[in-house]
């Protein structure tokens, strides 16, 4: 038989994986900061009050890290060295391989700049602007390319299961991608998305729930059909059972996505449905969790000693429970109490910390010996961190998950009077301090274990030399093919690359198209309000204040039709008020309370106050201040603009309104200064208000941030409000 | 092409069979897969198992060619 040689680029494998090795810290620190925040508020608002570190921004910064740059890094690095040798195949193409690396560290860098600036999309793990996202696509196509040509040119008859995971990652990621970032661009620094309110929730979660799916999972799933044996030294447990695992994770996976909007104002055919396939999802996980698990049939002495499969078991326990969790999550009565606390954090934490991050660890110390033609350079060591890295999931998860129990029963425990117990929200947040100074340990031992890992690795790589190219011999395709052998459809299939990649499209497009067409073009799903009307061009400019320092990240703007929701604060939402929001802002963590109907229920003064000194006005508050909203002023260079763009996306603004936005925002903003500057005057003491000069103060006032912040939350929920009263 | 969709959404009734269609494709999808599956020959779920142990690295030191018969304990 002919055989032909060629060789492995292990270049790029060792580039990303150094790339996930270091982004995969600074995402972890910048969650231990957000923690941090979060347990120690009064030194953050005392000491480190700035803009760009604010818990609104570095949340945000915190999930695209972890997600693209550490666990997107992790896939490449991954993806890079297994589909070359399961080819049997050099990658097609060394210059896209090139570009998918340093597009993607150029993409990744964007948003460390972006993200603590404020400019995002408020779309969550979706935040970074218009741009930016056409860079994704870009270096995202660039990857497919070069793993489809190099499928075109490879040297084996069949595609491994691993391969149909990346695939189906590639297809699903790219549509999700395209249509969740679909947008109108304002500025360089703004864009408006084109859906609005119930709308965009769905496509938003059909995009959220999925990234979690084929970003988080399935590119991992075929990391572990293929590290996992590789290992352990022998093949998957059950071949079978992959192929089941494949068809069935990707079909229903795309159609979960609404679970994360249940007792909203989404149509309830669309709740029930995402909750549905969430449930049958279970299947298909432990399916693929035990076909992981008992790969290691026969080889769990190996365990005791490689230091590799403990991490990777670890990683598929982990796996097991947040695929259990997940359905229980999304049945409606335990929603209930999940939805919007810190269980759902402990959730993805699991998920995030156990599977992604332990399968991480275990391929990184498989590799890097591989890689660089030695030994590791401590096993002791790795065992260290194997110990730490799970003593510091179960530290971070135990005491959040607590956390979450208890605020969401103490959101729900009423007197016999029919009142609220903990009526005061803050009251509730204040007894989860412990809880969070806890989990932020439980965060510092798990990053102190990447840090001991980085020393690891790099004394490894210091004490060998990188094999860049991996020699290699295989038959050739044509000699491969020529061998003839009976075979079923779906083993053709396998051998058909792109039909291949037409079917998994067909599959995962299924849930979308049945899913979001409907909600999008059926008038009678989303019932108009008359009295609904498009905000004012202050209301739009606060709005975008409240969208760039992520309000969203604490605040919902969601209150489910539930009698402990409506005991708080007031009528529930309806799909109809949300109509000309481009984004929505519905939230999905309350670390404060829920402003859907905020609007009108104090006073400009106290707004004014409370942004200043959060803790001060509300004794026990976590919030941080926003002293710059009361520094800045208002750039309103694009307001005109920006109600043109609204009008494009069919917002009813009258025609030639556009000519008058800034005027009219002038005259609202004067009007709010004056009663601002009014109720500051009279708090003076006497002898200072004798030399205030009132008038001048308002016009400094009128052109601040907090004007146009402030007319957009006394306008929240007062369309329906009024109308009731 | 857009408005044409819409159009025909907006009027349609009894929307609600979609789900129900692809409730069925994904039951027909399953039940297929499966008898598909069950009907693999040993040889051939042998063979693709095996994929990940078969990678044909020539190893440096000892000419020898990574495959499964030099790797399977």
């Amino acid at each position: 038989m002919e055989v032909e040689k060629f060789s492995y680029d292990n270049k790029i494998v060792k580039n990303f994986a150094y790339a996930t090795i270091i982004w995969g810290i600074i995402g972890m620190l910048v969650g231990l900061i957000a923690a941090l925040q979060l347990a120690f508020p009064e030194f953050f608002n005392d000491y480190l009050s700035l803009s760009w570190l604010s818990f609104g921004r570095i949340r945000p910064l915190h999930t695209n890290a972890v997600i693209f740059a550490f666990v997107g890094n992790g896939i490449f690095t991954g993806v890079y060295y297994s589909l070359q040798r399961l080819l049997k195949a050099r990658m097609w193409s060394d210059k896209l391989s090139w570009l998918n690396f340093w597009g993607w560290q150029a993409i990744i860098v964007a948003a460390v700049i972006t993200l603590p600036m404020g400019i995002t999309t408020s779309k969550e793990y979706a935040e970074l602007e218009w741009w930016i996202d056409i860079m994704i696509a870009v270096v995202w196509v660039s990857w497919g390319w070069n793993m489809f040509g190099t499928i075109l040119n490879r040297r084996v008859k069949h595609l491994y299961v691993a391969i149909w995971f990346y695939i189906g990652t590639f297809v699903t990621v790219a549509m999700l991608h395209i249509f969740n970032s679909l947008a109108i661009p304002v500025s360089f620094t703004k864009g408006y998305t084109i859906y609005s309110g119930v709308q965009d929730a769905l496509v938003q979660w059909w995009y959220g729930h999925n990234a979690v799916a084929f970003f988080l999972t399935t590119p991992y799933l075929g990391l572990m059909y293929y590290f996992v044996p590789k290992a352990a030294n022998r093949p998957v447990y059950s071949y079978r059972l992959s192929i089941i695992h494949f068809w069935a994770l990707i079909f229903l996976y795309i159609w979960a996505g609404p679970h994360h909007l249940l007792y909203s104002s989404l149509p309830d055919w669309a709740q029930t449905l995402g909750v549905v396939f969430s449930v049958m999802l279970v299947a298909p996980s432990w399916g693929g969790m035990l076909n992981g698990l008992l790969t290691l049939r026969g080889a769990w002495d190996r365990v005791r000693d490689d230091v590799t499969l403990k991490f990777m078991v670890v990683a598929l326990t982990a796996y097991g429970m947040a695929t259990f969790e997940g359905p229980l999550l999304s049945l409606k009565n335990v929603n209930i109490l999940s939805h919007f606390t810190d269980w759902t954090v402990a959730h993805v934490h699991v998920g995030g910390l156990g599977w992604n991050g332990m399968l991480t660890f275990g391929m990184l110390y498989w590799l890097f010996p591989k890689l660089f033609r030695t030994e590791l350079y401590s096993k002791k060591l790795a065992n260290q961190h194997f110990w730490i890295a799970t003593l510091g999931i179960l530290l971070y998860a135990i005491p959040i998950y607590i956390a979450g129990f208890m605020q969401g029963l103490m959101w729900q425990e009423f007197n016999p009077d029919g009142t609220l117990v903990h009526g005061e929200f803050v009251k509730t947040v204040v007894d989860l301090k412990p809880y969070y100074m806890m989990r932020s340990l439980g965060g510092l031992i798990y990053l102190i274990g990447a840090v001991m890992m980085f020393y690891n690795l790099f004394k490894t790589a210091k004490g060998g030399s990188l094999l860049a190219n991996e020699e290699a011999e295989a038959p050739s395709l044509v000699t491969v093919m020529n061998v003839k052998e009976k075979e079923g459809w779906h083993k053709r299939l396998e051998r058909k690359p792109i039909k291949f990649l037409v079917w998994s499209i067909i599959v995962v497009a299924i849930g979308g198209i049945v899913e979001i067409i409907p909600t999008i073009f059926v008038k009678s799903n989303i019932p108009t309000i008359a009295s609904v009307k498009p905000y004012t061009p202050l209301e739009l400019e606060g709005r975008d204040i409240y969208v760039s320092e992520g309000c969203y990240t604490c605040h919902s703007q969601m209150i489910r039709p539930l009698r402990f929701e409506t005991a708080r604060y007031g009528e529930y939402s309806k799909a109809g008020e949300f109509v000309y929001d481009h984004p929505f802002q519905w939230g999905s963590k309350r670390t404060g309370p829920d402003l859907a109907r905020e609007g009108g229920l104090r006073s400009h003064y106290w707004h004014f106050q409370h942004m200043l000194r959060p803790k001060e006005v509300t004794p026990g508050s976590i919030m941080p201040a926003y002293p710059w909203l009361i520094r800045d002023d208002l750039n309103t260079k694009y307001t005109r603009k920006k109600i043109t763009v609204m009008q494009t996306l069919g917002v009813p603004y009258e025609k030639g309104f556009e000519d008058e936005a800034v005027a009219n925002l002038q005259a609202q903003a004067h009007g709010i200064a004056v009663e601002l500057i009014e109720d500051i005057y009279m708090k003076l003491p006497k002898e200072v208000q004798a030399s205030y000069d009132k008038e001048a103060e308002i016009a400094k006032m009128e052109k601040k941030q907090i004007v146009a912040l402030i007319a957009y939350l006394q306008r929240l929920g007062t369309d329906i409000k009024g109308e009731n009263n | 092409m857009l408005r044409f969709i819409k159009q025909n959404l907006d009027t349609m009734t009894g929307v609600e069979i979609f789900p129900i269609i692809a409730l069925l494709l994904f039951g027909s999808l399953a039940i297929i897969i499966t008898i598909r599956v069950i009907r693999m020959s040993k040889n051939e779920v042998t063979e693709l198992g095996d994929y990940p142990l078969d990678d044909g690295v020539i190893d440096v030191s000892s000419g020898q060619v990574n495959n499964v018969e030099n790797n399977i304990e």
